[in-house]
């Protein structure tokens, strides 16, 4: 009778084996060392034991050269690098074993609509809009008047903008009164999500991109890298720095193609991995190569600047520093009808405008790396942009009068 | 002995049930089984004749290219009638059946509809609705919107409404007289139109709509694991078609854009997955629509004519709550950033419409969505009326309609 179960035992163990040999791998290497595009997708599908299926795309609309290493990568993180490699929108469907590429801004399948409901939002937003809108101007004879638009449909611009990602899903939102209705797919449905709380949250906060990005440079900050590279392409290069930090490295299609034919000869002085990168960025520079970098599942995305590759950003409680700019502008207050006097209020003087105008002429003149973007939605501020971008911002702020929280 | 009484009076009344003429028996219409998937449709006529005991007569069309096309259509133990329609449906014909002379008989689809009678509808309680809607949420006309010449009364704008949602044609259009709508048509359209006006009143599911909702059931059922890397479309069509429970036929629109020969499909299916979704992605893939129409699921591309599937949603507790949220967004003071609108001045049932539009549109379908007044109605299959349902509900609709489709 032991035997029986014991056999039993055996043949059932064995058929367990050979079900999980089957099925899907749980951790996959990404090696694409410039290869092109199709064969590096081609390459992830074989080790996926997943068939690739192109939608809108061909062969020769994939680039030519493609650069992607991240080893050990969990299946939706080695799908999500090779969009990024590619340029274009990458899903990976387990169920049918299937790869998709699709083309960037086209609809993925398997999209859900969802409805946020943004009172709370809208409502901080009137009220921000009675303290401290810019007052409209009188419409001129002959001329339209802008037409109005209400708080949730200035939120829906606001997130189009923090959002927007050149080579994702493209999401248009629906304004129903104090609802935005949006049909995607279930990862741009996590971004809006992580959006609206932050925009909610008391104090702000940064995006998970944004603390990934903080967590690689830390990586990189604290990885010693002494290579001596002669002959060797920028890619190489590049690979050489990220793993000594442990960390993966995939280029965008448009800098790939440089940095897969271009050779150089990289002798940094001893230091850590993140002052041989950030040489090597300032070496391109100079030969006005910009190059703007992100991080995604533990893996550096470099991409030139103009592709706008960056995702992270911080949203910025401004209230108090509003209160503070008014009582400054009151006290600014001259009696009235002098030649050098001043009668206006923050309102007048552009509300929020105020310290977003600042910022963008601080930023610009700090001339902090990479791309960003800041924009307001009543008291809160967001800045999009990489690590280095939004310190700078931070410190401008800081300068302003704006306090960090719990400081 | 009034008991006695009773029972011979019972037994007589057996007697005479018992021995009355089979004749006098309602006669049971005779049913057919239509197995033609990727059939020449001469074959398929010729069959049916056979099953009927009729004679095929080609007339016209005799040694025409149409009577060797291909048709698709699997419908087994149907009446000859719908067989008739289901083949002409597919064929791009019109199939008719001569019971008198025992004659079955094929011809072009006829260019103009069939003749009618005339029938009135009373829509005095639309009518009533649509004023009410208009007088709390309706666009301001006169000087504020000099553009507008147009300026329907309620009955015109219900006969437009009818007109667009039942994809009626230019040809004999409904008059609105006073609060009747009028019109010559023939008796299925004429039923359609009956059928849409006491769903405006009253919200719901069309009986199209829940046929196809239940000729789907059976596609829920059955898995099929299809593996191979290039699979012939035709191959996987047979296979859904076989194993379909309910009557299922491809459409003439989409038989002409199909190349059952050599069309292969990218999809492929695990074991887990149903027929329904195979359909589904399949509609997807090669870009068709699948509903329900002469009691059969249609799988089509004519997305402009006569489906008689739609759902008319009841937004009129949907506009009250956004009334309210709209008047909770207007800011108190003549900010440039400001807003002093309504949900009027937004567009009362129009900002409904849109997101409706371009929500459906950003999951790849585009149906037919036209409000009256307080209802908005949106036409094509269950697929696309169910995703409807989630954008309603994601904008704040609740359902009230009963298990029935009915509203509660």
């Amino acid at each position: 009778m032991r035997t029986l179960a014991g056999l039993t035992l055996i043949a059932v163990l064995a058929l367990t084996i050979q079900a999980q040999d089957k099925s899907a791998p749980t951790r996959v290497d990404l090696a694409a060392y410039g290869v092109s595009g199709h064969e590096a997708a081609a390459d992830l599908a074989e080790s996926l034991g997943a068939r690739l299926v192109l939608h809108e795309l061909d062969e020769q609309s994939l680039p030519a050269s493609c650069w992607a290493v991240r080893k050990k990568a969990t299946p939706p993180a080695a799908t999500a690098l090779l969009g990024q490699a590619l340029g274009c929108q990458s899903l990976y469907d387990p169920q049918s074993a299937t790869l998709h590429l699709y083309r960037p801004g086209a609809v993925l399948g398997g999209s859900k609509v969802k409805g946020y409901d943004v009172s709370v939002l809208a409502g901080r937003f009137v009220e921000y809009v009675n303290s401290y809108g810019i007052a409209r101007q009188p419409v001129k004879p002959g001329e339209e008047a802008e037409p109005e638009r209400t708080a949730a449909e200035h939120l829906a611009g606001v997130l189009e903008e923090m959002l927007w990602d050149p080579r994702g899903a493209e999401f248009d939102a629906s304004v129903v009164g104090d609802r935005l209705l949006y049909t995607t797919d279930e990862s741009s449905h996590s971004r809006i999500r992580e959006a609206l709380d932050l925009l909610m949250a008391e104090h702000g906060g940064e995006s998970a991109a944004l603390k990934d990005e903080r967590a690689a440079v830390e990586k990189l900050k604290e990885a010693k890298f002494s290579g001596e590279l002669t002959g060797t392409p920028v890619a190489s290069v590049l690979t050489e720095i990220c793993a000594a930090a442990g960390l993966g490295v995939v280029l965008g299609p448009e800098f790939a193609e440089f940095a897969c034919e271009e050779h150089i000869d990289f002798k940094p002085e001893a230091g850590s991995a993140w002052e041989a990168l950030h040489s090597l960025l300032v070496r391109m520079r100079e030969q006005d190569i910009r190059v703007d970098f992100t991080v995604r599942g533990d893996a550096l995305v470099l991409e030139s600047e103009d592709a706008g590759v960056g995702s992270g950003y911080r949203v910025y409680d401004i209230s108090d520093l509003l209160k503070k700019l008014e009582a400054s502008y009151q006290r600014q207050r001259t009696a009235p009808g002098k030649v050098e006097g001043y009668e206006g209020d923050l309102r007048r003087a552009g509300g929020n405008q105020v310290v977003l105008r600042s910022l963008d002429e601080q930023l610009e003149a700090a001339h902090a790396p990479g791309n960003s973007d800041c924009m307001v939605f009543g008291n809160r501020l967001i800045v999009r942009g990489g690590n280095s971008a939004v310190n700078a911002a931070t410190q401008i702020l800081k300068e302003m009068g704006w306090e960090e929280p719990g400081k | 002995m009034q008991r006695t009484a009773l029972c011979l009076l019972l037994i007589a009344a057996g007697l005479v049930v018992a021995t009355a003429p089979a004749s006098a028996e309602p006669e049971v219409e005779r049913t057919v089984d239509c197995v033609y998937p990727g059939e020449v449709l001469a074959t398929a006529l010729g069959d049916l004749a056979t099953q009927l005991g009729y004679t095929f007569e080609p007339g016209e069309l005799a040694e025409t290219y149409e009577l060797e096309q291909q048709i698709w259509v699997l419908a087994r133990g149907v009446t000859a009638r719908r067989a008739a329609e289901l083949i002409s449906a597919s064929g791009g014909v019109r199939v008719s059946l001569d019971d008198a002379n025992r004659l079955l008989t094929v011809s072009e689809e006829p260019e103009k509809p069939e003749a009618g009678k005339v029938r009135a509808f009373k829509v005095d309680a639309l009518c009533r609705q649509y004023l009410d809607y208009q007088k709390r949420y309706g666009l301001r006309g006169g000087p504020a919107q000099p553009d507008v010449l147009y300026q329907p009364t309620a009955a015109e704008e219900l006969r437009d409404a009818a007109a667009e949602i039942l994809q009626l044609g230019d040809e004999a259009p409904g008059s609105a007289v006073g609060k009747r709508l009028i019109y010559t048509r023939g008796a299925s359209d004429l039923a359609r139109l009956e059928e849409l006006f006491r769903l405006m009143e009253s919200a719901g599911e069309s009986q199209a709509l829940r046929q196809d909702r239940e000729n789907r059931e059976g596609l829920k059922k059955m898995h099929t694991e299809f593996s191979d890397d290039q699979i012939l479309l035709s191959a996987v069509l047979w296979r859904l078609f076989k194993e379909c429970e309910a009557p299922i036929y491809i459409d003439h629109s989409l038989m002409q854009s199909l190349d059952f020969e050599y069309d292969t499909t990218e999809l492929r299916f695990s074991a887990d997955t149903s027929h329904y979704d195979v359909l589904l992605a399949l509609a997807r893939e090669q870009e068709f629509a699948v509903d329900s129409m002469h009691g059969a699921l249609r799988l089509h591309q004519a997305y402009f004519s006569g489906s008689a599937s739609y759902q008319v949603f009841d937004v009129s507790g949907l506009l009250i709550d956004l009334e309210k949220q709209y008047a909770e967004l207007k800011t108190d003071a003549e900010s440039l950033e400001g807003f002093q609108g309504d949900l009027r001045s937004e567009g009362g049932v129009q900002v409904i419409v849109d997101a409706l539009c371009i929500q459906l549109e950003n999951a790849g379908c585009a149906p037919l969505v036209r409000a009256f007044g307080s209802r908005v109605v949106v036409s094509g299959g269950v697929d696309v009326i169910d995703r409807a349902a989630e954008v309603m509900t994601a904008m704040g609709w609740e359902n009230g309609l009963a298990k029935d489709g009915e509203r509660k």
